[in-house]
């Protein structure tokens, strides 16, 4: 049967890259006994502006009190948040001064940019943070070692791939970042998630 | 063409503008936020000297008028009820003309006596309902009726004005769509209908009027060896013709579809749109249609999308408070909403 078509019907919103970040963040927002904020994606960075434009005209969006936007610094936070800075002020709407906080208006809008407002990189980076005080992130490390040694080559992408060997390492081996955050696997009360679950919390 | 329309004091509405308009205009939204009402004002728009239709929006609900109870019906017709004030009903056309319908109860000039009854009570006076045109040359038009539908008095003629057609969810329109059809024979164009309801019934591969039981009624020959009536191959079939000729027969008019997906399958919605703005475009007719269906709407986007010419707009009614506010969707927030299943309606 088709999914139907999906209602805004929580007062608070909060908007990732994708698929995997909006299962995470639900989870996370669960974690959290958050009930009344709604997570949706918004089809990657080029999506960002139709999915606010259309956000303004979706029913439901009158109700809707506040609205979080969360985003990958990739190569920097700065020009990030600079992007999506530059995007609400051409839809209409309010923006908030710098990363991690929110903007007061009819909406109140608050940006997170991951994985912490400052450094380069992404919501794998953030992950990566809480778990790598464990034992066993010498391991990960190793094996790239011995990989890059072995066969001469390196991925690309080596945020996504740590925690590829991270979930690999798991009793189900097999999940994504955002179902691995359903079962439970990335450790919430670590420190590297306070400034999200802040941010979540103050939405 | 209308560019804009503003509806004041009718029905469910104080105060609505629906813009931008386009050559179709899909209008969405939940129940009773006044999508029906919608239609109803533009066709009194279109008719502004015709004050039958006045109560004829009524009668297409389902409200039959009993004699003497018409000033009741026209109450209706103002917002919250409220008779003192004036409805206004405002269009803008594409070359920035404005027409303006205002409607208002007056102290009727009749005088009547009070009927003789053991209770003594005080009775308001008669009023009559009076219709104010003035046209995009500022001329003004007016025509005045009594509750018992005779009309008292029309002054001034304005310029003439586009055909309206408006096809209800209730009624039926067999003989009117027969007359319709036989206008199209006569110069040749019925047999372009054909594809289109070949999307219904692919076996369909004549129309013809026939007269049965004295009524002149479109049949249709699917092989069977005799011609049958187009009523009998469903619903939608009906619907669709009505629509088309309906188009068809209003060149540089208006045509107003209520729950224009009834009896039409989902499958068909982007054929029938297709078919609907390539004749709509021909004829140069503006099209008003309401929908509840999700799938006509995603087919009326992918029509417009891939037919170069995005001469569509959706329009969703919301209730906001006592208030209804209307919230245009163009091309790209239609995408976004199709691409991400997103709610319009």
């Amino acid at each position: 049967m088709p999914e139907l078509p999906r209602e805004i019907i929580k007062p608070k919103l909060l908007i990732g890259e994708g698929k995997e970040e909006e299962r995470f963040f639900g989870a996370l927002l669960t974690h959290l006994g958050i009930g009344d904020v709604q997570v949706e994606q918004y089809g990657g960075k080029q999506g960002l502006a139709s999915y606010l434009k259309n956000l303004l005209v979706r029913p439901g969006y009158p109700a809707l009190v506040s609205l979080g936007v969360t985003r990958d610094a990739d190569i920097s936070a700065r020009e990030a948040f600079q992007s999506v800075y530059d995007t609400l002020r051409n839809i209409g709407l309010s923006t908030p001064d710098r990363p991690q906080t929110s903007a007061t208006g009819r909406l109140r809008v608050g940006v997170f940019i991951l994985p912490d407002g400052q450094r380069s990189g992404m919501l794998e980076d953030l992950c990566l943070s809480a778990i790598q005080a464990y034992p066993e992130w010498g391991c990960i490390e190793a094996y790239f070692q011995c990989i890059t040694a072995t066969a001469n080559r390196q991925p690309a992408n080596m945020s996504k791939a740590r925690v590829h060997v991270w979930l690999a390492s798991q009793v189900e081996a097999d999940k994504q970042l955002g179902v691995a955050a359903e079962i439970g696997y990335w450790p919430w009360d670590n420190p590297p998630f306070d400034a999200l679950k802040q941010f979540l919390r103050a939405l | 063409m209308y560019n804009s329309f503003t509806i004041k004091n009718f029905r469910c509405f104080r105060d609505l503008t629906l813009e931008p308009l386009e050559r179709v205009n899909l209008i969405t939204g939940k129940n009773n936020v006044g999508k029906t009402a919608l239609l109803e004002a533009l066709f009194l728009h279109l008719g502004p000297s015709n004050p039958s239709l006045a109560l004829q929006v009524n009668t297409v609900r389902g409200v039959e008028q009993r004699a003497g109870d018409a000033e009741e019906m026209w109450e209706w017709l103002f917002f919250t009820r409220k008779v003192q004030e004036t409805i206004e009903l405002t269009g803008l056309d594409e070359d920035n003309t404005t027409r303006r319908l205002s409607i208002r109860l007056v102290e009727s000039e009749r005088a009547q006596l009070s009927p003789v009854t053991d209770t003594l009570t005080t009775t308001s006076g008669l009023r009559d309902l009076l219709l104010e045109h003035r046209d995009a040359r500022g001329q003004i038009s007016t025509t005045r009726v009594r509750a018992d539908g005779a009309t008292i008095t029309r002054r001034g003629n304005g310029a003439p004005l586009p055909v309206g057609v408006y096809l209800s969810t209730r009624a039926r329109t067999f003989k009117e769509d027969a007359a319709r059809f036989s206008n199209l024979e006569r110069v040749g164009r019925h047999e372009g209908l054909l594809p289109t309801l070949n999307l219904l019934e692919p076996r369909l591969r004549r129309l013809a009027v026939l007269v049965t039981g004295g009524v002149p009624i479109i049949n249709g020959d699917i092989g069977i060896g005799e011609l049958i009536p187009l009523p009998l191959m469903g619903e939608g079939m009906v619907r669709l013709l009505s629509i088309l000729l309906a188009i068809a027969n209003a060149p540089g008019g208006v045509v107003l579809v209520d729950e224009i997906e009834n009896g039409l399958h989902h499958a068909v919605m982007t054929g029938v749109w297709e078919a609907i703005a390539n004749l709509a475009r021909k004829s140069q007719t503006q099209v008003f249609a309401t929908t509840h269906s999700w799938e006509c709407v995603q087919g009326a986007h992918q029509a417009f999308e891939a037919s170069g010419t995005y001469d569509f707009r959706l329009h969703r009614l919301d209730r906001v408070g006592d208030d209804i506010q209307a919230v245009a969707y163009d091309r790209e927030t239609l995408a976004t909403s199709a691409e991400m299943n997103l709610e319009v309606r």
